[in-house]
């Protein structure tokens, strides 16, 4: 029993130090790496640089980017849609997900390449999409894996049932893309926001020894027209909506994120900001 | 062996007829097609060196159609042309930036309505180039992007296509001192210009620490330049046999301004 009592401690003994190294490993890589995200604060629609330092030189890489609690209002009839307008897929090694919450098991995709040609409905496992459903959290989930045809989506549409009594759901989008590493073992990803839901944002990179989680939040407001997409009509929204022109008024708008400029008050210099932001320019003082 | 050659005959003549129906089909309803197109344009123009010009970019349609905003790019080639002035658009509000590439400049332009719409045709902008090409045949295309176009309620306006433009740099024969000093890229770069007692057929020398001069033997031009200490043109001369001449041949000016920018 004395044996087995003190193989029993030095187990436990073991584990601990087993523990304290995986940890030490853990705090030490994840101290290794950088991740950087400029600007920290964008418009949906503009372009967003991700730069990671520290990784192992001439590696694959992974760069995840999350954002949770997304809302999309359920309409009279109990359905939910949402609308990634200008979905920007500019490389291949690029994987989606997009989770919606208290739905139905009947989520469907429709997918519109370009302008001219028609819409393609999904709602079954094809063309790379897979579907799953819990049953315990009402959470249906739709995965691309890579690789996927690159371009530019004119559209793509979620869409399904709410569970009954629900007036909104919320919507996890998980963006995910491989790159190499330079032989300093940085690497510098230019995104494009378009089409890609507003909210906070979690952007973490990993090369499978090294982990980094930098600037982890990325505001993406400004879709005052609620389309989906941040655009030159959501200057005349805002426009509209100060001019009190019939139709804009906060029923038809989202006039929370309409505060460009951040001084409290929603009014024209808040379009014309917006209009500054989408081609490069500042905010005037 | 009467019945197959009947039966082939006939699903010939149903190719044919199905052939025949869609070339119609092809001149009717193609052009028609054509037609609903809503065209961002913008002209072609030639300039001297270091004239200046302005011209509009349009928005319009065969019929008409309400525009409540745009995003327009234009881009160019810098070594011909510089952009000197965007303005003027029928919209109430409108900005422009410039964006820096390596061999060409975009510049990226936003306009909308506060308020009603816009309908086609619509002036999105004037914009005035200034020629900064000076070799004979240079030339730049002005490609126009459109990034957004949208109706009163926000839509995409389709179908859509661009027109773009070009500059052009027409040379003249001769040219004079006024006009030949603008073409001297300052500050001039005098540590570059060896001094040199007698002058060299076809190279720059410097006669004096603020004089450089440049001679042809075969045509008995020569140009002198008067300069600050700092490389800044403070006079053009031109002489012909030594004696003052009002203008040289421009193929002789463009090659001693190649000179002094290698």
């Amino acid at each position: 029993m004395r044996g087995i009592k003190r193989k029993g401690k030095v187990r436990k003994t073991e584990k601990v130090i087993i523990a304290a190294i995986i940890l030490i490993a853990f705090v030490g890589a994840v101290s290794a790496a950088t991740l950087t995200v400029i600007p920290d604060t964008a418009v949906s629609g503009s372009f967003v640089t991700i730069e990671g330092a520290g990784f192992e030189a001439n590696k694959e890489a992974t760069i995840s980017s999350t954002v949770t609690g997304f809302r999309i209002p359920v309409l009279e009839d109990g359905k939910y849609t949402h609308s990634l307008v200008g979905f920007n897929i500019s490389d291949e090694h690029t994987s989606f997900s997009l989770s919606v919450r208290e739905v139905e098991n009947d989520m469907k995709i429709n997918v519109k390449r370009f302008w001219w040609t028609p819409y393609w409905t999904i709602d079954h496992d094809m063309m790379g999409f897979v579907f799953s459903y819990d049953p315990v959290t009402h959470t249906a989930t739709v995965t691309r894996g890579m690789p996927t045809p690159t371009g530019v989506y004119e559209v793509i549409d979620v869409m399904g049932n709410a569970v009954d009594g629900a007036t909104t759901v919320t919507m996890t989008a998980t963006v995910t893309r491989k790159v190499m590493t330079d032989a300093s073992g940085g690497f510098k990803e230019v995104i494009d926001t378009h089409g890609i839901p507003a909210g906070t944002y979690t952007i973490n990179a990993t090369d499978g020894v090294v982990y980094a989680e930098a600037m982890p939040t990325l505001s993406l407001d400004a879709d005052v027209s609620k389309d989906g997409y941040v655009g030159v009509y959501d200057c005349v929204c805002i426009a509209r909506y100060v001019l009190s022109v019939p139709g804009y008024d906060t029923t038809t708008l989202n006039i929370d994120v309409a505060d460009i400029n951040g001084d409290g008050i929603v009014d024209l210099r808040d379009a014309r900001c917006l209009a500054r932001q989408l081609i490069g320019l500042p905010c005037p003082p | 062996m009467e019945k197959i050659k009947k039966k082939k005959e006939g699903r010939v003549r149903l190719v044919m007829a199905a052939l025949v129906a869609l070339s119609v089909l092809a001149v009717t309803v193609i052009p028609a097609y054509a037609q609903q197109n809503i065209t961002v344009s913008i002209g072609d123009i030639s300039l001297l060196p270091q004239e200046s010009a302005t011209i509009p970019i349009d928005i319009t349609k065969d019929t008409e159609q309400e525009v409540s905003g745009a995003r327009i790019n234009l881009t160019y080639d810098p070594r011909v042309v510089q952009v000197t002035a965007v303005g003027s658009s029928d919209f109430d509000n409108f900005f422009y930036n410039f964006d820096d590439g390596v061999v060409s400049i975009t510049v990226k332009m936003i306009g909308f309505q506060g308020t009603d719409s816009l309908t086609t045709p619509i002036k999105f902008a004037d914009v005035t180039f200034k020629a900064t090409g000076y070799h004979p045949g240079d030339f730049t295309d002005l490609n126009l992007e459109i990034v957004e176009l949208n109706t009163a309620t926000g839509s995409p306006i389709y179908p859509r296509e661009v027109s773009n433009g070009s500059v052009s740099i027409i040379t003249p024969e001769t040219i004079n001192e006024t006009e030949y000093r603008k073409l001297i890229p300052q500050p001039v770069d005098v540590s570059k210009i060896y001094y040199k007692f007698k002058v060299v057929d076809g190279e720059w020398a410097a006669k004096w620490l603020n004089e450089i001069l440049y001679a042809q033997r075969e045509t008995k031009y020569s140009i002198a330049v008067y300069l600050t200490k700092t490389g800044y043109v403070t006079g053009v001369d031109f002489e012909r046999w030594g004696f003052p001449t009002a203008e040289i041949p421009y193929d002789l000016a463009v090659r001693s301004l190649d000179k002094l920018d290698p």
